[in-house]
């Protein structure tokens, strides 16, 4: 009966009780979303870099070596020469290494060129179809699948760069021979192919990349970087960094971060490349590493070392001992033209970025709730002292003091419930709708949308507490009311 | 039913009052009259128990309530006193039947519908217990809240100048009813006022001074 009179009582003043609510389901959805977010970001962060101890690349940002290369977020650095790289994957130190070359895409989704050790990081098999052996194989990720509608067998051409819109390989077609099961991570989102693909695709389209490379290289966002792989002799190697020297804006075409020739060189050297590309090729490799190349990767996922000059993007390396890690990192930054980044430490300074603006964000959530607070005071302040006669009326017709102190206080158990309902429902709907517009251009996944977590529960309590802990003065005053002299003066 | 002895009452501020005894049996009225400041509303919160008196006893269907706690004082009233104010009094935002049903709910009793339903044809406002109590005219409001205070059965009824705000014929009609009502369900009533057409009406009275 007292809830239900409370429940009356709260209709009976809508305007009152709707902005309560309001305000009430606003700091829940706000907190209840940034906790989402916060344990999305982590759980993706850190799933992430399970088994990577050291991330090899160009030189540059090594935060953006790290979301390249392990979140496929960002642009590339830059790239790197394998044979260079493989002085540290054949290190004694060194458990694992997976080499990575990113370039192209396909609407959107990253096409990584790699060895099938890739997938066995994540522990991931297909779930249709196999893992590719071949040049132009690919396996795709369980979005990508969903996404870009591709299927077993599907056959389809990769663009050039990492934007939706570019040069289309069309001389080139993937076939699709895997698909993954949804991780949740980012592997959800590449298409996987061997390294040999991209050095493929790259090589015989040179004289039509050479034709628009001026533009390319304006392009702001031009993150494309070419593996030309056999095509590049050491006679022709240039120089592509920028004055600016944002090494992925500077990336344009072709990243020889090794080399030192003048720019202008870079043109006719091309010109020439693309004439005699053949002739390179044989001239600097065996013709058996030509033949495995083009046709097949080696069984173990090793990448020939015979491949002098041929570029890939970044190196995943795992350690044997955590001892490697202090060493590593000096030996590789002070000795070569390579950057080493350990993702432990980039990670953590991302989130402390991530953290100030999502501390700001908390406050406002809490301030949100602390103004619910007050406006559920201020209405039961008020609603007490207008309805004094009603509740001494309660009294006089039986209901013990209790009754009272429990009807002030239902009223905002009830406001505050709703508004927390409310709230949860709304945060889910706006990561829901995050999801749809946001996410997906981030090839982020958001798992999980519905789980409510340890935290979820502790911060709706605490909102429950604040809205009871607010209502307890004017409950008091409910239960201490003096009812003789409030029907009295009536 | 209902009797007093040597009931007294202080005022915080230290003044005394001193009331006559009084009894009052089953199916009976007694009328107590006096002018304003005697201390009227005063004793009938003190025969509420709704104030707690200095001195003296006050014994209601057999029981003293001197040593009642607040707590069993709110139960005893809920389960055998029914009070009618000079202004009723309702909770707004429940309909008037909700709020006619209200002393039986608060006091446990199984919902007496078929009750409340015989109380407000008697009182004529059967129509009316689905409007919300501001919609009903003071008259109405009147009767509504003397069917308030006979939902629950209560052996004694204490009416606070339940006719000061009537007209002459108002006013004699609302306190036949009332007499009648007590009389129907055997309870004592005991009608506090200045009114003194009412003691056109009533025998049995007692002056305050």
């Amino acid at each position: 009966m007292i809830l239900r009179i409370a429940f009356k009582n709260l209709l009976h003043k809508p305007l009152y009780a709707t902005l309560c609510w309001l305000l009430l389901a606003c700091s829940t959805a706000v907190l209840l979303m940034l906790i989402a977010l916060s344990r999305q970001a982590k759980e993706q962060l850190e799933k992430q870099i399970e088994g990577v101890d050291l991330v090899l690349g160009a030189k540059g940002s090594p935060l953006q070596l790290i979301l390249s290369s392990v979140y496929n977020l960002d642009a590339p650095t830059g790239n790197i020469y394998l044979q260079e790289a493989q002085r540290f994957m054949q290190h004694p130190m060194v458990e694992s290494a997976i080499p990575l070359s990113l370039g192209d895409s396909y609407k959107g989704y990253r096409i990584l060129g790699t060895t099938p050790a890739y997938l066995d990081r994540f522990k991931v098999q297909p779930r249709e179809g196999r893992i590719f052996s071949g040049s132009m194989e690919v396996v795709i990720g369980a979005t990508v699948a969903e996404r870009a509608g591709l299927k077993i067998g599907s056959r389809f051409a990769g663009t050039h760069g990492l934007e939706e819109k570019g040069h289309v390989h069309e001389e080139h077609s993937y076939v699709v021979v895997g698909v993954l099961p949804a991780t949740g991570l980012a592997i959800d989102q590449l298409i996987l192919t061997p390294l040999e693909s991209v050095w493929t695709i790259h090589e015989p389209a040179k004289h039509l990349e050479d034709e628009d490379s001026e533009h390319d290289h304006e392009k702001d966002n031009a993150v494309q970087e070419h593996d030309h792989g056999t095509d590049d002799d050491d006679a022709h190697k240039h120089d592509h960094e920028k004055a600016d020297d944002r090494t992925n804006s500077a990336a344009g075409e072709h990243h020889h971060a090794t080399d030192s020739h003048p720019e202008d060189d870079h043109s006719d050297a091309d010109r020439q490349n693309a004439a005699d590309a053949h002739d390179h090729e044989d001239d600097h490799q065996e013709p058996a590493d030509h033949d495995q190349h083009q046709n097949a990767v080696p069984a173990n996922g090793h990448v020939a070392a015979t491949a002098a000059n041929k570029q890939i993007t970044a190196v995943l390396i795992h350690f044997r001992s955590p001892l490697a890690q202090l060493q590593f990192p000096r030996m590789i930054n002070e000795n070569t033209n390579m950057q080493a980044a350990v993702p432990a430490i980039e990670v953590n300074r991302l989130q402390s970025l991530m953290g100030s603006g999502a501390e700001v964000l908390r406050i406002l959530g809490w301030l949100l709730a602390g103004l619910a607070a007050c406006s559920i005071f201020v209405m039961l302040v008020q609603g007490t002292h207008e309805r004094r006669y009603e509740l001494a009326l309660l009294r006089s017709m039986g209901s013990g003091r209790g009754k009272l102190l429990g009807l002030v206080l239902s009223e905002a158990l009830i406001l505050a419930l709703a508004g927390i309902l409310g709230g949860f429902l709304l945060s889910r709907l706006s990561l829901w709708l995050l999801q749809q517009e946001v996410f997906t251009n981030y090839h982020l996944t958001f798992s999980g949308l519905w789980k409510i977590t340890a935290t979820d529960m502790i911060t709706a309590a605490a909102i429950l507490a604040a809205c009871l802990l607010a209502a307890l003065f004017p409950a008091i005053r409910a239960f201490r009311l003096n009812i003789s002299k409030t029907l009295a003066n009536a | 039913m209902i009797y007093t002895r040597n009931l007294a009452y202080a005022y915080p501020n230290g003044r005394q009052l001193r009331f006559p005894d009084m009894e009052c049996a089953e199916g009976r009225v007694l009328l107590i009259t006096g002018q304003s400041g005697v201390g009227k509303t005063t004793l009938l919160h003190l025969l509420a128990g709704l104030l707690k008196p200095s001195g003296g006893e006050i014994n209601i269907a057999g029981t003293d309530i001197g040593p009642f706690s607040a707590g069993a004082m709110d139960t005893f009233r809920g389960k055998h006193i029914g009070i009618i104010y000079q202004q009723s009094h309702f909770i707004a935002s429940l309909t008037v039947g909700e709020n006619l049903l209200l002393p039986a709910a608060l006091a446990s009793k199984d919902h007496p519908r078929q009750r409340l339903r015989n109380i407000a044809e008697r009182l004529g406002i059967h129509g009316l217990l689905h409007k919300k109590p501001a919609q009903l005219s003071q008259g109405e409001q009147q009767r509504a809240s003397i069917a308030r205070a006979l939902i629950s059965s209560p052996q004694l009824l204490l009416a606070d100048e339940p006719t000061a705000s009537l007209d002459d014929q108002n006013c004699i009609a609302v306190a036949e009813l009332l007499a009648e009502q007590a009389q129907q369900q055997q309870a004592a009533l005991l009608i506090v006022t200045h009114d003194s057409r009412l003691k056109q009406v009533f025998d049995h009275h007692i002056q305050l001074s």
